[in-house]
């Protein structure tokens, strides 16, 4: 799985997992999303059980995209080897 | 052979009075669309004056035994964090009021996981031979412990008690605890607690703070501890089992929030529509929530025999706790609001 399968992942879940008013992509500005105060911390959780790297709320906000979160990611560990 | 605990009747009770969100929002900067969104919280139920933690473990009890269909038990443990008084224990009172005579009976302290500490406490009681039957009562009454100033806290806790029977059996008989996960993490205690009234506070020469005697918690800290620790806690128990996610039928997480609910869900890969959802019409009710949201669930007959039921808890201290059964056929009673 590479970056950009990781961002597209991310993404869906999202899209799928919450009640947002778009679908999200990669490219997608979290600040043109209407995000609630949940949204990061769950996403958060679901990052650190997912692909074992832990990224605070606040840090998933300033990543500012999914793309950026994935960059982020990256920086912190290699997103090659994803626990699924 | 170490005998089974098998579950062998279920009941609850709620005080009477409903608090709506737009109640709350009457005094609190809050509204209802604010609180159903972030909790799945619509109203909650508050203890009138003069109702205790007891009274309300004592109409839970009662239900279980009905439920059961047997008037005694050798064993009562009371699972609370809000017990009549600081001591002694309270169910020793709730086992006289029940009219069970001068049988064993004390109080368990593990806050929202205190219901399925209970139950291996029951296990371990039946398993040793101590005890052939064993009435577990999860019961908290937040609201005497509640800020009223305190938005985190007010909109979320609510009063109640949950109660079942668990008798000796055989390990492949529905209803059976098929085994259990427990686990604990004190450098979080300060994460949700009452900070005062104990020997900490009366012990530091300091005078006691009156904001002391309120619950207090950290929720984002509590949200992400909820998630992980239940989640894990559910694999390793699944583990244990011989379940996959997708063998769950009923998920019976502890009523927390149900943003939390619908992570767990998806973190463990169990399809959102099998937690059981009760928080809505209660709030969080703490000790009390697993057993609430199985009666509820178990009248309204969406678990039905042979279910495969996951319970798990997570809570104050901090604690966790995750057990499972193949669900019974035993008669169960709709809530009670007669306190």
């Amino acid at each position: 799985m590479n970056s950009q399968a990781v961002a597209e992942s991310i993404a869906t879940i999202l899209t799928d997992n919450f009640d947002l008013d778009q679908d999200v992509t990669p490219a997608t500005r979290f600040s043109e999303i209407e995000l609630d105060s949940l949204i990061m911390l769950e996403l958060s959780v679901i990052i650190e059980r997912k692909y074992g790297i832990k990224i605070a709320e606040d840090e998933l906000v300033e990543a500012g995209s999914v793309a950026g979160v994935v960059a982020l990611m990256e920086s912190r560990s290699s997103v090659d080897t994803p626990a699924d | 052979m170490i005998r089974a605990t098998v579950l062998a009747g279920i009941g609850a009770a709620i005080p009477p009075r409903s608090v709506t969100n737009d109640e709350l929002a009457r005094t609190l900067d809050t509204n209802d669309t604010w609180i159903r969104t972030r909790t799945g919280i619509r109203t909650r139920h508050w203890a009138d004056t003069g109702t205790s933690t007891g009274d309300l473990a004592t109409a839970a009890g009662a239900r279980a035994l009905k439920s059961a269909g047997v008037d005694s038990v050798d064993l009562v443990i009371l699972a609370t964090s809000t017990g009549n008084q600081p001591m002694p224990g309270t169910a020793p009172e709730v086992a006289t009021a029940l009219g069970l005579g001068h049988v064993a009976a004390y109080d368990i302290s593990a806050a929202c996981s205190g219901f399925l500490y209970a139950l291996s406490a029951a296990a371990g009681a039946i398993a040793s031979g101590v005890a052939e039957r064993v009435l577990v009562v999860g019961a908290d009454v937040w609201s005497t412990r509640l800020d009223p100033q305190d938005r985190s806290t007010t909109i979320i806790f609510g009063d109640g008690a949950g109660a079942a029977v668990l008798r000796a059996g055989d390990a492949d008989e529905p209803g059976a605890l098929l085994g259990f996960d427990l686990g604990s993490d004190g450098t979080g205690h300060e994460l949700a607690q009452v900070a005062g009234g104990g020997s900490r506070e009366r012990g530091s020469g300091l005078p006691a703070r009156p904001e002391g005697a309120y619950m207090t918690m950290q929720g984002k800290d509590m949200f992400t501890h909820a998630v992980n620790r239940m989640a894990a806690s559910s694999e390793q128990l699944l583990g244990r089992v011989g379940w996959s996610a997708a063998d769950v039928d009923w998920c019976a997480a502890h009523q927390a929030n149900i943003r939390i609910l619908h992570t767990v869900a998806d973190v463990l890969g169990v399809e959102r529509s099998r937690m059981l959802v009760h928080l809505d019409k209660v709030g969080n009710t703490s000790a009390a929530s697993i057993p609430l949201a199985l009666t509820d669930a178990a009248v309204s007959e969406r678990v039905k025999p042979g279910d495969r039921v996951l319970m798990t808890a997570f809570g104050g201290g901090l604690s966790w706790a995750s057990t499972a059964l193949r669900w019974p056929e035993i008669d169960v009673m709709e809530i009670s609001t007669e306190i």
